[in-house]
């Protein structure tokens, strides 16, 4: 399967379906392998759509089509959920005591074996990501000695690591530093495997270098989605962050 | 809201003016003016003081609680949970024991006052560290008032001159002696036990990422936790009604295990804890079986004394 389209129809988000956070429901599509910005103030929504996406708590009703022939998410499997969706929230809850490297793994398993043995495949992969992600010096660490931005790496890691098709990325670049940022960016946009790639950022300056497509939340309701280019012709960001702009 | 805050303040007040009221002995309202009635007495003489008691201690305590709160920045946080009042506890009761001071005289209150600060030390030590988090707070608590309560336990049994026995074993743990046939059947299942948790192991690795991530890599968060609690219920009802509670090694074996094998998966975790908790509670039974023979101490007293410091001691080499 190659990376999928995802296509949203009377999405209603939020936690019970008497108030839900949206009033008028969301239409939206995503192309195959599009880098995509969620952007919004604090408090738009860009959490909740994630999750929703993936038809977790915030999901409430309608229908969310990867690819248009698999079906609806919330139907879905938990098997057939984690091949096609990998998220890093916002705050990762993770084990203090473990290693780097065994928190990698952890990107693998939906996809162990019986025994849960690693397939060397799997080992080359984690070492060469490793490598290109420029986390190799982590991997005997403890998560607990690194720092948080080091940290973050770790998490991002972890979820581009997961062989999924579509990336749910919440504030990725939370205590990265500018180089290191810029390189996420990059590897984001140069992916290899042509994943969906969602991610939710403040970071607008970055949205327009690199996104293909961006999507605008304001007070929990879909404000505007489309490409880039549009995006910077209709000057949106300035009806959502007027003070900046 | 200031007209609900006065209501409340005085619904409070009320509930607490009829509390002397209640009581074994009915008292009357014109009786307590009488300086010679049985009321008078009862009121002003038992009833009254217990109030002005409760009341202090009832307070005292709350506020206390929200002091360690803050300090602490866990909610968790009280003396109880600290070991704090285990500590003048046990204070007092050595006082008891060993120089025949009774609960309220001077000599016990400086004895558990004694203890409450060194347990305080301990306390300031611990969380002196600048990586020191909230919840080394509760785990240093929960580590300090195990051992706490097995030294009482030991000095009650002393003081009672018999260890241990009847129902009071339940708390400390004990070993049961069965047959060769019945223990071989205990051995086997508890290996089947052991390889049910390792077969159903990996969506609990899932679970530590939070519930959401874990869904995305395949695991069902809710019906995976809820089937591994109810299993697990099941051994330890079973485990408990055969031997009682036996402390410290389910606390401190898996942190010791975490801390010198660093496990890579909770399967790993899972047969190295096994291992280790069976090697420690037997060298714990044989040491309970050779301070005083024939005398058994309870194994839970030995586990915990042994446990709880070694416990304390990696939590703070951990940082």
């Amino acid at each position: 399967m190659t990376a999928p389209g995802i296509r949203i129809k009377d999405l209603m988000i939020g936690f019970s379906r008497r108030s839900p956070f949206n009033n008028r429901a969301w239409e939206l599509e995503i192309g195959k392998g599009e880098l995509v910005g969620v952007i919004g103030p604090n408090g738009s929504g860009k959490t909740s759509f994630l999750r929703a996406l993936m038809g977790d708590d915030t999901f409430l009703s309608g229908q969310i089509l990867i690819d248009g022939e698999i079906g609806s998410v919330e139907s879905w499997s938990s098997k057939k959920l984690s091949e096609v969706f990998s998220y890093l929230p916002q705050e990762s809850s993770f084990d203090f005591l473990q290693e780097t490297e065994a928190f990698l793994k952890l990107a693998f398993l939906p996809h162990l074996g019986l025994f849960g043995r690693f397939s060397n495949e799997e080992d080359s992969e984690l070492a060469s990501f490793a490598r290109e992600f420029e986390l190799s010096p982590y991997l005997k660490k403890r998560l607990q000695d690194l720092s948080s931005g080091e940290r973050q790496r770790v998490f991002l890691g972890r979820a581009l690591l997961q062989p999924s098709h579509v990336v749910l990325l919440d504030e990725p670049t939370n205590h990265l530093d500018p180089n290191v940022c810029e390189k996420t960016w990059m590897f984001l946009k140069n992916k290899k495997k042509k994943k969906t790639v969602l991610v939710a950022t403040h970071d607008l300056a970055q949205v327009e270098r690199h996104c293909d497509r961006v999507i605008v939340l304001s007070g929990n309701e879909l404000l505007f989605s489309g490409t880039t280019t549009e995006y910077q012709s209709r000057e949106i960001k300035r009806l959502v962050f007027p003070f900046i702009c | 809201m200031n007209r609900k805050y006065f209501l409340f303040v005085a619904i409070c007040l009320w509930a607490v003016a009829l509390v002397p009221w209640s009581g074994a002995e009915p008292i009357s309202i014109l009786g307590i003016g009488n300086p010679k009635s049985l009321s008078y007495r009862i009121f002003w003489e038992l009833r009254i003081p217990r109030l002005l008691v409760t009341l202090s201690l009832g307070g005292i305590l709350a506020s206390i609680g929200s002091a360690y709160q803050s300090i602490f920045r866990n909610p968790l946080c009280e003396p109880y949970i600290l070991g704090v009042s285990s500590a003048v506890l046990l204070g007092v009761v050595i006082a008891e024991t060993f120089f025949h001071q009774k609960v309220g005289t001077p000599i016990s209150f400086l004895f558990g006052l004694g203890l409450a600060m060194v347990l305080i030390f301990l306390l300031i030590v611990f969380t002196s560290s600048a990586k020191a988090s909230s919840d080394r707070v509760i785990l240093f608590g929960l580590g300090a008032n195990f051992v706490l309560s097995a030294a009482l336990f030991l000095l009650l049994s002393v003081q009672t001159q018999s260890v241990g026995g009847g129902t009071l074993k339940w708390f400390f743990g004990f070993l049961p002696w069965l047959e060769m046939t019945k223990s071989v059947l205990f051995f086997v299942s508890s290996l089947l036990f052991l390889s049910i948790l390792i077969a159903f192991s990996r969506p609990i690795d899932a679970l530590r990422l939070g519930d959401s991530v874990a869904r995305t890599l395949g695991v069902s968060p809710t019906i995976s936790r809820n089937a591994y609690l109810v299993f697990t219920s099941l051994v330890v009802a079973t485990t408990v009604s055969v031997s009682g509670t036996i402390g410290f090694v389910g606390l401190v074996i898996p942190q010791v295990c975490r801390i010198v094998f660093r496990p890579a998966s909770m399967r790993l975790l899972l047969a190295q804890s096994f291992f280790l908790g069976a090697v420690f509670l037997s060298v714990a039974d044989g040491i309970s079986r050779s301070i005083l023979p024939p005398f058994e101490f309870p194994v839970g007293v030995i586990t915990t004394l042994i446990g709880g410091p070694l416990f304390l001691i990696t939590l703070w080499k951990k940082s």
